[in-house]
C-alpha cells in the first residue's frame, strides 16, 4: 500500500477573507499572543484587507498561507538537530523539546513568516494554563508553525481550520489514495502551489 | 632582521599600566557583555530587532567575522610550513595563535544567538550530518581543535622538542581546516529561499574573506607588538601581507560587483530585489559603508608610500575587517529583507502590534543595544585572549628571545 500523503487545498474562489481559520487555528493549537500560523495574506491591495484597483473598479483577494508541509521540506534539511522532521503520513512536526532556537530553519524556509520565533515566555490574553495545553505548549526561545492539527488527525479529524471554514474553502485528504476528495479535486481543477521553483515540493494546493 | 631590543624599565613599567589599563577595559566591556546576555536570556529576543523576518543579525555576522578570521588566520600560519619559508616558520605562532583566539569567539558568538543556549549540547547528541548548520560547527570545532595543536607544536619547534616533519605535517592539516571555511558558506549558498545567497561562487568568496581578515587582523597585531618591542617584524613580512589583502580586497570587491549585475542583468524578481535592498533598502547603511571601507583599505594596502607607515597600516588593517564584517551583516540584511512573499497580513512576533494591522515587510534591520553590546563583548573577549595570550604563552620569535 502507498504511503499517505495528506495535503491542503485550498479554493481561494471560495475564500472569503474572513480570518475565521486564523482565529480557529490560534484557539484550537491555544498559540500564545503575536503567534499566528496560518494568516490570511491579501491580494492586490497595498495593506491587509484593502481591495485592488480603483473604485468602482475594485477587486478583493485572498491568500492563505501556513506551513506548506512540503515533501522535500528546506527545513528538515537544514535543522541540524532533528527538531524538525517529518512523519510518515508527509505532514512536517516541530519537536519544541530538541529544538535549540537557532532559527535556521526560519532562514532556510522559503515561505516568509510561516515559521515564527517564540520570543518570550508565551503569553495569552485568555486564562491557559499550561496543564490544558498538554505536550504542544509553546516553549520560550524555539520555533513554532502549523503542524496540521497533528492530535485530530490522529483521531481521524480534520484540521481546524478547515473544520470553521464558513466559506468551505479548505479540503484535506490523502493525496496518494485516488479516491480521495483533495485527489478528485486536484485531477479536475486548476491549482497553483507557491513557490514551486524553490524545489520544495508544498503540500498545499490553490485552486484557481 | 633587526637586534633585540633591550626595554628600559621605566618603558616596561609604562607598558605594564597600559597593559592593566587595556585589561580592566575589556574585562568591563566582558561584563556588560555577560549582563547584557542575562537580560536576553532572561527576556527573551524582545530585547532585540531581530524578528521573524529577520532572525539573524549582527551576533550572526560577528560570528561569520571571527571564523573568517580564525580560518584565515590558520591559512597563513600553515604558509611557512607548507610553501618551506623556513625564515618566516618562527612567525607562525603569531597567527596560529589568533586563530585559536578567534575560533573561541565565533564559538561564543553562536552560543550567545541561540534561543535555548542550555540546549547546546543538543548539537552533540542529536547532531544531523545532513545539515549544513552541523558542517558549520564541525568547521569551528576543527578550527579550534587544529589550531591549538598547531600552535602548541609550534611552540615546542621553536624549543626544539618537535621535527621538522611534524610541522609541515600538521601545516599542512592547518592548510585544509582554513580553507574548510569555504564549506562553512554552505550554511548559506545552500539555501534556496535566499537568491543572494544561492551561488556556487560563496565558498570561494568565504575563503578570500577569510584571508582578508585573517591577514588584517596578524597585521595590526604584528604592528603592535613591534611597537611594544615584542618582537621584530622584518618590512618584507609586512609588504607581503599588505599585498596579500590588498589583492584579496580587490577580488572581494569584483565578487560584490559580480553579485549587483548578475542581479540585475536577467532581470529576475529574486535578483531585482536583492539589488533594491543594496541600493535603496535595508542594506543600504550597510552596503555604503562596506564599499567606503574596502575601498580605502584597498587604497592603504596597495599604494607603496601608505603602507609603509606603521599607523597607517593599522588603520588600513582595522578597515579590513570592518568592511568583512559588514560585508556578511550586508549579505544577511540583503536576504532577509528580500521577501519572497510580499502581500500584507496579520504581522507577527515581534512585528505585531496590538490594535493595528501593518504590512511586516521592510521594516528593515538596526541591531538593538544589547544586541550590540554583546557583539562588543564578543570582540572584547578575543583582544583580552590575544593580550593574555601574548603575556603567558612563549610567542616571541626566536631572533627577539
Amino acid at each position: 500500500m502507498a504511503k499517505k500523503r495528506m495535503v491542503m487545498v485550498i479554493d481561494v474562489k471560495r475564500c472569503l477573507g474572513c480570518h475565521t481559520c486564523a482565529v480557529a487555528c490560534k484557539s484550537g493549537n491555544y498559540l500564545p499572543n503575536k503567534v499566528w500560523w496560518n494568516r490570511i495574506l491579501t491580494v492586490g491591495g497595498k495593506d491587509m484587507d484593502t481591495p485592488e484597483g480603483v473604485f468602482p473598479n475594485l477587486k478583493m483577494g485572498f491568500l492563505p498561507i501556513s506551513c506548506q508541509h512540503c515533501e522535500n521540506p528546506a527545513c528538515v534539511k537544514a535543522c541540524p538537530v532533528g527538531a524538525t522532521y517529518k512523519r510518515e503520513d508527509g505532514v512536517v512536526m516541530q519537536d519544541y523539546d530538541r529544538c535549540i532556537g537557532c532559527q535556521y530553519c526560519i532562514a532556510a524556509c522559503p515561505y516568509t513568516e510561516v515559521r515564527q520565533f517564540n520570543v518570550s515566555e508565551p503569553e495569552y490574553y485568555l486564562p491557559i494554563t499550561k496543564d490544558k495545553i498538554g505536550a504542544s505548549a509553546q516553549q520560550k526561545g524555539t520555533v513554532s508553525k502549523c503542524i496540521f492539527c497533528f492530535t485530530r488527525l490522529d483521531d481521524g479529524k480534520v484540521p481546524n481550520c478547515m473544520e470553521l471554514c464558513p466559506g468551505r474553502a479548505r479540503y484535506f485528504g490523502d493525496l496518494n489514495d485516488p479516491a480521495s476528495e483533495v485527489a478528485k479535486l486536484l485531477q479536475s481543477r486548476q491549482y497553483n502551489q507557491l513557490l514551486v521553483e524553490k524545489g520544495t515540493k508544498p503540500s498545499v494546493y490553490y485552486l484557481t | 632582521m633587526s637586534n633585540p631590543t633591550v626595554i628600559q624599565p621605566n618603558i616596561k613599567k609604562k607598558q605594564n599600566l597600559r597593559n592593566i589599563t587595556w585589561t580592566v577595559i575589556l574585562c568591563l566591556v566582558i561584563v556588560a557583555g555577560i549582563v547584557a546576555w542575562g537580560y536576553l536570556t532572561f527576556k527573551g529576543t524582545t530585547v532585540t530587532n531581530l524578528n521573524n523576518i529577520n532572525p539573524w543579525g549582527v551576533d550572526i555576522a560577528s560570528f561569520m567575522l571571527f571564523m573568517s578570521i580564525s580560518a584565515g588566520a590558520l591559512i597563513i600560519a600553515s604558509l611557512p610550513g607548507v610553501m618551506n619559508i623556513t625564515r618566516y616558520q618562527s612567525y607562525a605562532k603569531i597567527p596560529a595563535f589568533i586563530g585559536l583566539a578567534a575560533s573561541i569567539g565565533a564559538g561564543a558568538a553562536i552560543f550567545m544567538h541561540l534561543g535555548r543556549p542550555e540546549r547546546f549540547w543538543h548539537m552533540i547528541v542529536y547532531l544531523r550530518l545532513g545539515s549544513p548548520m552541523s558542517w558549520d560547527s564541525l568547521v569551528i570545532a576543527l578550527l579550534l581543535i587544529i589550531s591549538a595543536i598547531f600552535l602548541n607544536k609550534l611552540i615546542k619547534f621553536d624549543q626544539g622538542k618537535t621535527s621538522k616533519d611534524t610541522i609541515k605535517k600538521l601545516s599542512y592539516c592547518a592548510l585544509f581546516v582554513g580553507l574548510l571555511e569555504g564549506g562553512s558558506s554552505f550554511t548559506y549558498s545552500l539555501q534556496a529561499s535566499h537568491t543572494f545567497w544561492n551561488s556556487p561562487a560563496q565558498p570561494v568568496a568565504f575563503i578570500i574573506t577569510a584571508i582578508i581578515a585573517g591577514t588584517a587582523l596578524l597585521t595590526v597585531v604584528l604592528l603592535l607588538l613591534k611597537s611594544r618591542n615584542y618582537l621584530t617584524v622584518d618590512d618584507k613580512l609586512s609588504e607581503a601581507l599588505a599585498k596579500i589583502t590588498g589583492v584579496s580586497l580587490i577580488t572581494e570587491l569584483i565578487f560584490v560587483i559580480s553579485e549587483i549585475i548578475t542581479g540585475a542583468y536577467p532581470g529576475t524578481i529574486g535578483g531585482l530585489a536583492d539589488n533594491s535592498a543594496l541600493f535603496t533598502g535595508a542594506a543600504l547603511p550597510y552596503f555604503r559603508t562596506e564599499l567606503v571601507v574596502v575601498v580605502a583599505a584597498i587604497v592603504i594596502f596597495l599604494t607603496p608610500s601608505v603602507r609603509r607607515n606603521s599607523m597607517m597600516l593599522s588603520i588600513g588593517g582595522v578597515l579590513a575587517i570592518i568592511g568583512v564584517f559588514l560585508n556578511k551583516l550586508t549579505m544577511l540584511v540583503v536576504a532577509f529583507s528580500a521577501v519572497n512573499i510580499t502581500n500584507p497580513g496579520a504581522p507577527t512576533g515581534p512585528l505585531a502590534i496590538t490594535g493595528s494591522y501593518v504590512p511586516n515587510i521592510g521594516k528593515g534591520y538596526f541591531p538593538s543595544l544589547v544586541e550590540c553590546t554583546l557583539v562588543l563583548s564578543i570582540v572584547a573577549l578575543v583582544i583580552l585572549l590575544l593580550l593574555l595570550g601574548f603575556k603567558y604563552l612563549p610567542l616571541q620569535n626566536k631572533e627577539t628571545v
